[in-house]
């Protein structure tokens, strides 16, 4: 008795029409493409420091250094994490055309808005006995964290235009970590930029506008990022 | 019932044994994977010739697997073509040392379930391609070529009951043979979560065919 089986084939027809189809829509090589992500990425990035000084400046305010530096830095360290996890660079056990497993990719989201409330008490507890703390009101909330969701688009801009129209398996979802990883970046600028030293205030005009952007990454994902 | 082994890519004879077996080796075609993954390498770099062995390689894989899900050959060979176009397209963004099999099966998959959406055609379309045909063509005794008929159409029936997230990662590690961590790639998920699914698909065939088995001896 054989057991030599045909696996079904293609027709030899679909490969002319593939090769043909590809010849007629040439695509750029890496180097060529890889030139232009860049920048197009670094346009993005310029920009966001440009609408930074823009529409607000540095401004220590009552805070020790310590607290500006620290708050900032641990900020940004975070937004560099959540940068290369959502965009699959980091941990670097393999390299992957696609994006990171949904559980990484929820995990981004949900770590975005814990370490930047974390961040909130942590500057509070620091900068505690040192500064004379005026409440701040919900007019300044609203105003402050309408400002980090302001400086958060073009960060996300930066994160997802690359990856425009690739994403096979959850678009939203990758929108929502680049989001969450731009409202990072959004959350280190408004420490440098908000004098209010507030656990209230950290929480809902820092920390909740990563949240907010993720919401709003995971909508423009599900239609940007869409395999297309 | 060796006839049956073959049919569909299943391996029945399996069903006998520890779940470690059931998962295909995955040196069978890393030879060809690694080959694949350099010549998508060299077409990233520029060299547009090597387009040609990405889709000699890849083309037949997915080819397959799709027809085993279409049962259309046209449609098949449409969401193929499709494929191949947006791995073309992603040239420039192709990173070094990335895998081509796990992308290139999650965009078909992706492909798919849009154009089902779509609502097209039918899904399940018998006026092409019988999966089970190629047991024809086996050069067997009329009864065993039957009996392993009957029994890739009970398999095929037992894997459409399971659940989606079970009957994918079992299709993909003994149908397609892919590794579990391509599996998993292809998925979005963890090894230990495709292995686990893998394993209750497993044990859920094994149990509705045995029982079945046990009662046709």
């Amino acid at each position: 008795m054989s057991r030599e089986r045909t696996p079904p084939l293609p027709s030899s027809d679909l490969r002319a029409r593939v090769l043909a189809e590809i010849a007629r829509e040439p695509a750029p090589p890496r180097a060529t493409a890889a030139a232009r992500r860049t920048l197009v990425q670094a346009a993005l990035a310029a920009g966001a420091v440009v609408l930074f000084f823009a529409t607000s400046h540095v401004h220590p305010g009552e805070r020790p250094g310590g607290v500006l530096f620290g708050t900032t830095l641990t900020a940004a360290l975070l937004a560099v994490v959540l940068t290369r996890g959502a965009s699959g660079a980091w941990p670097s056990d393999h390299v992957s055309m696609l994006p990171p497993s949904t559980s990484r990719l929820s995990g981004i989201v949900m770590a975005a808005f814990g370490v930047l409330v974390l961040v909130a008490f942590a500057a509070v507890l620091l900068a505690g006995p040192f500064v004379e703390v005026e409440p701040a009101t919900m007019r300044t909330h609203l105003a402050c964290g309408g400002l980090a969701i302001v400086q958060g688009v073009l960060p996300f801009a930066a994160l997802a235009w690359p990856r425009g129209g690739s994403d096979p398996r959850s678009p939203a979802l990758t929108g929502a970590a680049l989001g969450a990883a731009a409202g990072a970046w959004a959350c280190m600028l408004a420490w440098l930029r908000c004098p209010h030293v507030e656990v209230a205030h950290g929480v809902l005009a820092h920390a909740l506008p990563a949240l907010v952007l993720s919401g709003f990454g995971a909508l423009v994902g599900a239609r940007l990022l869409r395999l297309r | 019932m060796v006839v049956a082994c073959e049919i569909g890519g299943y391996a029945s004879t399996a069903f006998g044994r520890d779940m470690t077996a059931a998962v295909p080796e995955a040196s069978a075609s890393s030879d060809d994977t690694t080959l694949l993954d350099r010549a998508m390498d060299r077409y990233a770099a520029g060299d547009d010739a090597a387009f040609e062995e990405v889709y000699d390689r890849l083309a037949p894989r997915l080819f397959g697997h799709l027809l085993r899900q279409t049962r259309d050959r046209s449609r098949a060979e449409d969401v193929v073509q499709q494929t191949m176009l947006r791995i073309h397209r992603a040239r420039g963004r192709f990173v070094p040392g990335a895998r081509v099999i796990p992308w290139a099966f999650a965009i078909a998959r992706r492909l798919l379930v849009d154009s089902h959406r779509r609502g097209g055609r039918e899904v399940l379309s018998v006026e092409d391609d019988d999966p089970f045909a190629e047991v024809a063509s086996i050069d067997a005794p009329a009864d065993d070529v039957a009996a392993a008929r009957e029994l890739a159409q009970r398999i095929g029936d037992e894997l459409a009951r399971l659940p989606e997230n079970q009957r994918v990662a079992f299709e993909l590690l003994k149908q397609e043979g892919l590794s579990v961590a391509e599996a998993a790639e292809t998925l979005g998920t963890t090894a230990a979560a495709v292995k686990l699914r893998a394993h209750r698909a497993y044990e859920a065939l094994r149990a509705a065919l045995g029982v079945r088995g046990g009662e046709k001896a």
